[in-house]
């Protein structure tokens, strides 16, 4: 997705210089004035590239997120934790840059056994089906 | 280690942390401002003056519109929107306006003037 609207951006941006460059040339050279007429072919490739461009403008926008917490919490369990965000090793996302229990000093972990990186949201779902795993798997 | 801080500190500083991606209506606003200017350069460079400008511009919004509805939205607007006809295909419609003003205006003049 992120090559699409790459590529679609910028052939956008090269249509529409190409096209502007064209009718600042059609208006100083036109015989019949400033407000000749614009041939079409210009037209036609303005609205190309203006299409172009507002469908990579879209495409490359982020995603949106279900209204209801439910259905957003829905979506994570059928696909999978996939934010667009960090993920810590415990399982959580990382909703926040810097850890906001920095102040803890559990950065390097209770008597240096490696940190906790508990950061911010708690996928209790996905801990859960960890847990049951975990439990088929002793017996 | 550091000396833990003060409480009141300690909760502004996670308060102030809400996550700016979950707000929804900065992504359409986002697309909204960055398509307005675009489609300020095409009606400067086409000529359009008066109505005929702000006629593109409304054209130009709905077809962004259904782009987020076909696209973002994956066709289920009252999932991802409260008022899907306010916020989707309003929303934000006078936002941009100014800066495809701005852009009509700038291009027009360097290109049709």
């Amino acid at each position: 997705m992120t090559f699409l609207s790459t590529t679609l951006n910028t052939l956008g941006a090269l249509f529409l210089t190409h096209a502007v460059y064209s009718t600042h040339e059609h208006t100083t050279t036109a015989a019949s004035g400033a407000h000749a007429p614009l041939p079409l072919d210009i037209t036609l490739e303005l609205l190309l590239s203006l299409l172009l461009l507002t469908s990579g403008i879209v495409l490359s926008s982020p995603a949106l997120k279900p209204i209801h917490w439910a259905r957003w919490s829905g979506k994570i369990a059928r696909e999978g934790r996939k934010g667009e965000g960090e993920w810590t090793r415990e399982g959580e996302e990382v909703l926040a840059e810097g850890d906001p229990y920095e102040f803890l000093g559990l950065e390097g972990g209770i008597g240096g056994k490696g940190g906790e990186g508990r950061r911010g949201f708690w996928d209790v779902g996905g801990k859960r089906g960890e847990y049951e795993a975990w439990v088929r798997g002793q017996s | 280690m550091r000396p833990p801080p003060q409480h009141g500190f300690i909760t502004t500083r996670i308060l102030l942390k809400v996550p700016v991606s979950l707000t929804l209506p900065q992504v359409v606003s986002n697309i909204r401002n960055l398509t307005a200017s675009l489609f300020g350069v095409a009606a400067g460079t086409l000529g359009l003056e008066s109505y005929p400008g702000f006629i593109f511009y409304l054209v130009g919004t709905l077809v962004v519109s259904a782009m987020i509805f076909a696209f973002r939205a994956e066709g289920k607007p009252s999932e991802y929107f409260y008022r899907p006809l306010g916020d989707l295909w309003a929303g934000e419609v006078f936002g941009g306006l100014s800066g495809f003003v701005l852009t009509w205006t700038l291009f027009y003049g360097l290109v049709q003037a």
